[in-house]
C-alpha cells in the first residue's frame, strides 16, 4: 500500500498540469480540446484515488504520511519553533473525500464543456475549475492544519473567481456577479479568522500542527465500533501502548487526555488543557460556519448562485461547502474531548438547518432554492457531526453531494432550455433575423427584461425536458427522503443518532436537533415539490416555457451518471439491522473508523424512520394540494402567499429573513460610513488639509517667504547692497583725490614732508616752547 | 664780522632774489638765467665751504648744462612768453605759501635749536706704527696693556699703519715666541716675563704717530715720531722728519747742496738719543744728506728721491755687522722707513677721486649706467612717430600662418607728427600763477 | 681742518630758504618748465645743505653724494625734458593744469 500511497501527489498535479496547458495554451486549443484537457485530467485524479481505494482496502487500511517528491523539500517552512512541511495524508477519510471531490469534478467538467459553450472566456473557465480541484485535493490530501488552511484559502480563491466569472456583463449584472464574488471572498475570510485562531492555538498548545507523524499509530481509550470481526485496526490502537516518538495533535491530545491534568501555559496566564480544547473547536467552528454556509455566515451562498451552474454544483454543492464537514470529522478527537463545543455544533448545525429550509418555501429564483436547500443539508450534516456522528455526516455529506449535484445540473438544463426558447421565441418576434450569435447562454437575457431562472416564468417543462424532469424528480425524492433512495439512509442516519443522544445519552441538543431536524426534513419535502410543480408540472405561463429546447447529450451523461449514483448510493452505509439481500452493513462506518477516531455505526430504527417518512411523505402531498392545479394565483403571486394566514410568513420567507439587511444596516453601513468618516474627516480634512496644510506647506512657505524676503531680499541684500554702495562712494570720495594735475600732488607731499618734519622736531619744539 | 661774513651775506642775497625773481618771472628764459645766477652763487658757496671740485662740477653740469637744455627745450617749444589763464586750482598757490611759511618757520627754530657748531667733526682712531730699532734683540712682540698688536717684528721691521685705541695704554714689547706651535706659547704677561721695554703711551684720535722701538737691549727706548697725514697744501712737496735712535749720541742732519757746498742746510742739529727733529717740507726731488756727529760723517744718504705728497722718516740707528769671530759689532745706518702718505686736500678732487674710485664704485658704475639709460630713453621719447611696415617672413611656416589669419596685422601708415615749431598764432596754453 | 669761516648755520638756513622757494615754485607755477627749474632749485638747495655739513664733519661722504645728486639731476632733466615735449606734441600745451588725463 505504500508504493499507492505515494502516488497520492498524482492527484493534486493531474490537475495542475490540467490548468497550467489550459491557462499557456488554452488560446490556441477548441473548446473540445480544452474541456477533455481540464475533464481528463480530472478523470486521471479520479483514477489514482481509486486507485488508492482498491489497494487500501487490500492493505490493511492504515493511514500513510506521504512526503511529496521535490514539493516538500521546496514548500517548507523551516523556523525555530516548527518544521511545516507539505505532506500529505492518505487514509480512508481522505480517500473518501479524494473520491467525492475528483468524481463529481470529472462529471461537471464535461457537463461544462456543454454549458459552457460559446463563452469567450472558456479556457480560463476551466482552468479555474482545474484550479479549484488542486486547492480542493490539497484541502482533504494535506497532513497538517496548515496545508489544510492553504487549500482552505485556495478553494476560496477560486470560489471568488468562478462566481465572479460573468463580471463583465452590461447593464449592472456584471457588477451583481463580482459583489457575490466578493461577499463570498470576505464571508469566507470572517471565518478564515477562527480558524487561524484555532490554528494558532494549536500550535501554542501542541507545537505541531500535523495530523500525524510518519508512522505514528493513535492511541485511544475507547473500545471500537460496533462490528466487531476482528480486523485489524491499523489507524489506532486500542489499549496498547501509545507510539513513542513525536506525535501529532491528536496524539498529543489523547495522550494528555489520558494523563489528565495537562496545563498550557499563555504566558500570564494559564488554562487547563481540556478548556483550550473547547476554545480550539469553538474557533474551528467559526471557520466551519463560513465555508459550510451555517449561521451567521451563510448570506455568501446565495449570493453565490449568480456564478454559472456547473459552479455552483460543483462548489456550492458537492465539495467546497463541505470543506467544513471534513475539518470537524478530521478533528473528530478534539471535539470528542470538548463535549460543549459539540453541543454548540449541533445546535448551530440544526437551527441553520430549520432556518434555511424554511427561507426556501419562498424563493423565487430556481437555483436560489436549491441554495437556501444545501444550506439546510449542510445544517444537517453539522448537526450530524456536532451529535459524534463523524460517519454519518459523512454518509450524507456523499449522498447529498450526488443528488444536489444532479439538481444543479438540471436545473442548469432547465434555465439553458428556457432560454433558448425565450431566444426563438425574440427571433421570430424580430422580422429581421438575429443571426446565428450564440454568444453565451445569458446574453439574451439583457435583451429584455427576463429572467429566465424564475420559477414563474417556467413551467410544464415535464413535456419539453423529459429525461431532465425524471433525474430532477428521482433527485428532488431523494432529498426529501423517501425510500429507498441514498438521501433516506442518510437523512435516517442523522435523525437517529440525534434520537440517541437525546433520548439515550440525554442530550439536549440531541432533542433540540431532533425536532429542528424533522421539522426541516418536512420543509424540505415541500419546497423541492413546490419546485417540481412550478417548473415542470402543469401549464407553460410563458412563452418561453412553451418553446423551450433541450440540450445535447454531453449534459446529459453526468447527469444520468449522477442520477445512477443517487438512485444506488444509500447502499453505502446500510444500517445495521437492515438486511438487505446480503448488503454489507455499515461499510461507511468500517471503512471511516480506521481514520475517523470515535465514529460509530447506528442501529436501524424503524420507529424514526416511519416518522421521517410520514413527514416527508405529508409535506409533498400538502404541497401538492396547496400549488395544484396552477402553483401561482391568478395574479402571478404564490398560493402561500395569496393564503392570508401565510401570508406573512411567506414574506418573510421570500425576503430571506431580512439577514442581508441586518447585516447591512448593522455591520456594513456603521463600516462604510467609519471608513468614508475616517477617509474624508480624519485622513483628507484633517491629516492631509489642516495637518499638513497647515503644518507643513504653510509653515514651510512661511519659512521661506521669511528667509526669502526680509531675511535675503531684506537683511542680507540690504547688507552687501549697502558694502557695495559704501565702497562705491568711498571710491567716490577718495577719487576726488587722484585729481590729475600734479601740483595738487605735489602740494599733498608737502603736507605731508610738514608733517613729517613736525613729528621729527616735536621734541625739540616742545622744549622751547616749555621755556 | 669777517670778510668771509660779509661775503656770504651779499652772495646769498643774490642767491635768494634770484630766485624769488625766477619764480616770478613771465618770461621762462628769464627764469632760466635767473636760474643760472642762482646756481653759480651756490656754486660760490662750494668754494667758500671747501669744495672747490664740486663747485666747478656744479657750474660745467648745472649751469652750463642743464640750464642750457632748458633753454633748449623753451625754444624748442616756444614758451617763451606765459599768457595769463586762471588757475583751476587757486587754492594750492596759497595753501602752498601757508605752509612753507610754516615749514620755514619750523626749519628755522631747528636749525637755531640744532647747535650745528657743537657738531665737532669725529676724529678718526689714533694710527701708529711700530718699528724695530734694536740691533741684537730677536722678533718682538708688542701689546698694550694685555692685547697684542703687534706679532713677530723682526729686527729693522716696520709695522704697517694700525688703528690703536684712544688713551692711555701701557706699550709692551716681549720677545717673540719661538716655538713652532702658537698654542704652546705661554702669555707672557701672565707668565709674567720680563718684557724688553714696557712705557706708557697715551694715543689721541687724530694723529698718526710711528713709535721706533730704539736703543739697546739693556737701554730700550720707545721713540713716538708723530708723521702726520694732513694734506700737504703746497703741490709738490714733501713732508720730512729726522729721528736719532743711535744711543749716545748727539747728530745733526745736513741737506747738502750739490751746486754750492757751502749752501749745505743743516735741517737738524744736535740730536741727542731718542730726538726727533721737526717736519721739514721739501721740494719733491732728488736728495744727498748727511749724518753728521760734530765733524764726523757718520752716515751719508745718497741718491734718495723724495715722492710729493709723503711723509718720509729717517731713523739713525745701530745695525749689526757680522763679524767672523768674536761679539758683533754694531754700526750706525740711516733707516728710511716707509713714508706716510698725507692725504690730499679737503674737497680736492683727489680726494673725490680717490673716494669714488674705491668705496663708492659701485654707484658711481651704476650712475653711469643710468646716464646711459638717460640718453637712450631722452632719444627714444622724443622721436618721431616710425611708421610701421608690415614686415614678411620669407618663409613662413603652416603655423605662422594660423597664428596670422587669427591676428590681423594693421599696416598702420601713422602719419608723421609734425615735431615743427608751432604757428606764433597757434601758441601753447599759458601758464600763468 | 680748521672750523669753517661762516658758521655752517647760515648755510643751513640759507639752503632751507632756497628749498622752499623751490617748492613754491613747484606748487604755484604752471608752466612745466618752470615747475622743472623749481626742482632744480630744491636740489641745489640740498646739495648746499650736503655740502655745509660735509665742511662741518670734515668728511668727504657729503660732497660725494653731492656729486651724485648733481649727475642724478642731470639725468632726471633729460628725461624729464623729453617727456615735456613728448606731452606737448600731443597736447600742443604745457600748462599741468592741462595734463590731467590720470584724473581719477
Amino acid at each position: 500500500m505504500e508504493t499507492f500511497a505515494s502516488l497520492v501527489p498524482l492527484v493534486v498535479i493531474f490537475p495542475a498540469i490540467g490548468l497550467s496547458i489550459n491557462l499557456f495554451l488554452g488560446r490556441y486549443l477548441s473548446e473540445r480540446v480544452i474541456g477533455a484537457i481540464a475533464s481528463g485530467a480530472a478523470g486521471l485524479a479520479f483514477v489514482v484515488s481509486l486507485t488508492m481505494l482498491i489497494a487500501m482496502t487490500g492493505s490493511n487500511y492504515e493511514g500513510f504520511v506521504v512526503n511529496p517528491p521535490i514539493l516538500s523539500s521546496f514548500i517548507y517552512i523551516p523556523s525555530a519553533a516548527i518544521d511545516i512541511g507539505w505532506q500529505m495524508r492518505v487514509d480512508t477519510l481522505s480517500l473518501t473525500m479524494m473520491m467525492v471531490v475528483t468524481g463529481i469534478g470529472t462529471l461537471i467538467h464535461i457537463y461544462a464543456i456543454g454549458y459552457m459553450h460559446g463563452d469567450p472566456r472558456f479556457a480560463r473557465f476551466f482552468v479555474y475549475l482545474n484550479l479549484f480541484l488542486v486547492f480542493m485535493l490539497v484541502l482533504v490530501t494535506g497532513n497538517n492544519f496548515l496545508v489544510l488552511f492553504v487549500g482552505w484559502e485556495g478553494v476560496g480563491l477560486c470560489s471568488f473567481l468562478l462566481i465572479g466569472f460573468w463580471f463583465d456583463k452590461k447593464k449592472g449584472v456584471g457588477w451583481k456577479n463580482s459583489n457575490a464574488a466578493r461577499k463570498a471572498f470576505i464571508v469566507n475570510r470572517v471565518g478564515d479568522f477562527g480558524l487561524l485562531m484555532a490554528i494558532f492555538l494549536m500550535f501554542w498548545t501542541f507545537g505541531t500542527l500535523d495530523f500525524y507523524k510518519p508512522g505514528e499509530v493513535l492511541h485511544i481509550e475507547e473500545k471500537k465500533a460496533a462490528v466487531n470481526d476482528g480486523t485489524v485496526l491499523a489507524g489506532y490502537s486500542e489499549g496498547k501502548e501509545p507510539s513513542k516518538g513525536p506525535m501529532g495533535v491528536f496524539g498529543q491530545t489523547e495522550k494528555w487526555l489520558k494523563e489528565g491534568g495537562h496545563i498550557v501555559n499563555f504566558g500570564p496566564f494559564s488554562l487547563p488543557f481540556e478548556t483550550v480544547v473547547t476554545l480550539i473547536t469553538l474557533f474551528m467552528l467559526v471557520g466551519v460556519t463560513g465555508k459550510s454556509a451555517q449561521i451567521p455566515l451563510f448570506v455568501w451562498l446565495p449570493d453565490a448562485m449568480a456564478g454559472p451552474t456547473p459552479v455552483s454544483a460543483l462548489i456550492h454543492a458537492a465539495t467546497m461547502v463541505t470543506a467544513g464537514i471534513y475539518l470537524i470529522t478530521r478533528s473528530s478527537v478534539l471535539y470528542h474531548a470538548a463535549p460543549f463545543s459539540s453541543a454548540i455544533v449541533t445546535i448551530v448545525g440544526a437551527t441553520t438547518a430549520l432556518m434555511a429550509g424554511f427561507v426556501a418555501l419562498g424563493q423565487w429564483d430556481i437555483k436560489k432554492v436549491l441554495a437556501y436547500s444545501t444550506v439546510s443539508q449542510l445544517g444537517f450534516m453539522v448537526a450530524a457531526v456536532g451529535l459524534g456522528g463523524y460517519a454519518a455526516g459523512m454518509f450524507h455529506l456523499i449522498t447529498h453531494a450526488f443528488f444536489k449535484a444532479l439538481l444543479f445540473l438540471g436545473s442548469g438544463s432547465v434555465i439553458h432550455a428556457v432560454e433558448h426558447g425565450h431566444h426563438h421565441v425574440a427571433h421570430e418576434k424580430h422580422a429581421a433575423g438575429h443571426g446565428d450569435g450564440h454568444g453565451g447562454h445569458d446574453d439574451h437575457a439583457e435583451e429584455e427584461e427576463f429572467d429566465p431562472q424564475d420559477m414563474r416564468n417556467m413551467g410544464g417543462l415535464r413535456k419539453k425536458l423529459p429525461l431532465t424532469y425524471a433525474l430532477y424528480l428521482i433527485a428532488t425524492l431523494a432529498l426529501a427522503g423517501i425510500f429507498p433512495l441514498a438521501g433516506f439512509w442518510s437523512k435516517d442516519e442523522i435523525l437517529g443518532k440525534a434520537f440517541n443522544a437525546a433520548f439515550n445519552d440525554g442530550k439536549f441538543e440531541g432533542f433540540y436537533a431532533l425536532v429542528l431536524l424533522l421539522i426541516a426534513a418536512g420543509f424540505t419535502a415541500f419546497y423541492m415539490w413546490r419546485q417540481i410543480k412550478m417548473v415542470f408540472l402543469g401549464q407553460p405561463r410563458t412563452e418561453a416555457a412553451a418553446n423551450a429546447v433541450g440540450t445535447g447529450p454531453v449534459m446529459y451523461l453526468p447527469l444520468v451518471v449522477l442520477g445512477l449514483l443517487t438512485v444506488f448510493g444509500g447502499l453505502m452505509n446500510i444500517p445495521l439491522g437492515v438486511n438487505l439481500f446480503g448488503w454489507p452493513n455499515e461499510s461507511l462506518v468500517l471503512w471511516l473508523e480506521h481514520s475517523v477516531p470515535y465514529t460509530k455505526g447506528l442501529e436501524f430504527n424503524l420507529f424514526l424512520a416511519l416518522v421521517a417518512l410520514a413527514v416527508a411523505g405529508v409535506a409533498i402531498l400538502m404541497a401538492n394540494s396547496v400549488y395544484s392545479p396552477s402553483p401561482l394565483t391568478a395574479r402571478g403571486k404564490d398560493k402561500l402567499e395569496a393564503n392570508a394566514s401565510t401570508r406573512q410568513a411567506f414574506r418573510l420567507a421570500n425576503a430571506k429573513l431580512y439577514w442581508d439587511e441586518t447585516y447591512s444596516r448593522l455591520i456594513e453601513q456603521p463600516y462604510n460610513r467609519l471608513s468614508q468618516w475616517l477617509a474624508n474627516k480624519l485622513d483628507w480634512e484633517f491629516w492631509h488639509d489642516r495637518f499638513h496644510h497647515t503644518l507643513f506647506r504653510d509653515l514651510y512657505n512661511r519659512l521661506s517667504e521669511f528667509l526669502a524676503k526680509p531675511v535675503d531680499r531684506g537683511a542680507i541684500d540690504q547688507g552687501f547692497n549697502n558694502v557695495g554702495r559704501g565702497v562705491q562712494e568711498l571710491g567716490a570720495r577718495l577719487r576726488q583725490t587722484q585729481t590729475g594735475y600734479v601740483r595738487t600732488y605735489v602740494f599733498t607731499m608737502l603736507v605731508g614732508v610738514v608733517i613729517v618734519v613736525l613729528i621729527l622736531l616735536f621734541p625739540l619744539l616742545r622744549q622751547l616752547l616749555s621755556q | 664780522m669777517t670778510v668771509e661774513l660779509v661775503l656770504f651775506i651779499v652772495v646769498a642775497a643774490v642767491a635768494i632774489f634770484s630766485a624769488a625773481l625766477m619764480l616770478v618771472s613771465r618770461n621762462a628764459v628769464h627764469s632760466a638765467l635767473f636760474l643760472v645766477v642762482n646756481l653759480l652763487c651756490v656754486g660760490f658757496f662750494y668754494l667758500m665751504l671747501a669744495a672747490p671740485f664740486l663747485a666747478m662740477v656744479q657750474i660745467t653740469v648745472y649751469a652750463g648744462a642743464i640750464v642750457v637744455l632748458f633753454l633748449f627745450v623753451i625754444m624748442l617749444l616756444g614758451s617763451e612768453r606765459l599768457g595769463g589763464r586762471p588757475a583751476k586750482y587757486g587754492w594750492v598757490a596759497s595753501g602752498a605759501v601757508v605752509l612753507t611759511s610754516a615749514f620755514l618757520i619750523v626749519a628755522f627754530i631747528a636749525i637755531l635749536q640744532g647747535n650745528i657748531e657743537g657738531l665737532k667733526p669725529i676724529e678718526p682712531a689714533p694710527q701708529g706704527r711700530f718699528v724695530h730699532a734694536i740691533p741684537g734683540a730677536p722678533a718682538v712682540d708688542v701689546y698694550l696693556n694685555d692685547e697684542r698688536i703687534v706679532e713677530k717684528a723682526a729686527y729693522g721691521q716696520t709695522t704697517a699703519l694700525m688703528a690703536l685705541p684712544t688713551g692711555e695704554r701701557n706699550v709692551l714689547v716681549y720677545p717673540s715666541c719661538t716655538n713652532e706651535d702658537p698654542a704652546q706659547c705661554p702669555n707672557p704677561i701672565t707668565s709674567g716675563s720680563a718684557p724688553i721695554a714696557a712705557v706708557p703711551v697715551r694715543f689721541e684720535a687724530g694723529t698718526t704717530t710711528t713709535y721706533i722701538i730704539g736703543g739697546t737691549v739693556q737701554a730700550p727706548q720707545l721713540i713716538s715720531v708723530p708723521t702726520t697725514r694732513a694734506p700737504i697744501e703746497a703741490d709738490n712737496t714733501m713732508r720730512l722728519t729726522v729721528v736719532n735712535a743711535l744711543p749716545d749720541t748727539t747728530v745733526n742732519f745736513v741737506q747738502l747742496n750739490a751746486e754750492n757746498p757751502a749752501a749745505n742746510e743743516t735741517l737738524a742739529e744736535g740730536l741727542a738719543f731718542g730726538g726727533v727733529s721737526g717736519v721739514v717740507t721739501l721740494p719733491r726731488g732728488a736728495y744727498e744728506f748727511d749724518w753728521n756727529q760734530g765733524e764726523r760723517r757718520l752716515v751719508a744718504v745718497r741718491g734718495w728721491r723724495g715722492e710729493a705728497g709723503n711723509h718720509h722718516v729717517f731713523v739713525l740707528m745701530a745695525e749689526e755687522v757680522p763679524v767672523a769671530a768674536g761679539e758683533p759689532t754694531t754700526r750706525p745706518v740711516n733707516a728710511h722707513l716707509p713714508p706716510v702718505e698725507a692725504e690730499k686736500a679737503f674737497g680736492g678732487p683727489q680726494r673725490l677721486g680717490e673716494e669714488l674710485l674705491s668705496r663708492y664704485l659701485l654707484p658711481f658704475e651704476l650712475v653711469a649706467l643710468l646716464l646711459l639709460a638717460t640718453m637712450v630713453g631722452a632719444i627714444i621719447l622724443t622721436r618721431e612717430e616710425v611708421i610701421r611696415r608690415e614686415r614678411r617672413r620669407l618663409v613662413v611656416s603652416p603655423a605662422i600662418k594660423r597664428i596670422n589669419r587669427a591676428v590681423p596685422i594693421d599696416v598702420k601708415a601713422e602719419p608723421v607728427a609734425s615735431a615743427a615749431l608751432p604757428e606764433p598764432d597757434r601758441q601753447p596754453e599759458p601758464s600763468g600763477d | 681742518m680748521q672750523p669753517p669761516a661762516v658758521a655752517i648755520d647760515y648755510f643751513i638756513v640759507l639752503s632751507a630758504v632756497l628749498f622752499i622757494m623751490g617748492v613754491l615754485g613747484v606748487l604755484v607755477r604752471r608752466n612745466a618748465i618752470m615747475i622743472f627749474m623749481s626742482v632744480e632749485l630744491m636740489l641745489n638747495a640740498a646739495n648746499l645743505s650736503l655740502v655745509a655739513f660735509a665742511r662741518q664733519w670734515g668728511n668727504m661722504n657729503g660732497q660725494l653724494a653731492v656729486f651724485f645728486v648733481i649727475t642724478i639731476a642731470a639725468a632726471e632733466v633729460a628725461i624729464g625734458l623729453a617727456l615735456i615735449v613728448a606731452i606737448f606734441r600731443s597736447k600742443k600745451s604745457i600748462d599741468v593744469d592741462e595734463l590731467n588725463m590720470m584724473q581719477g
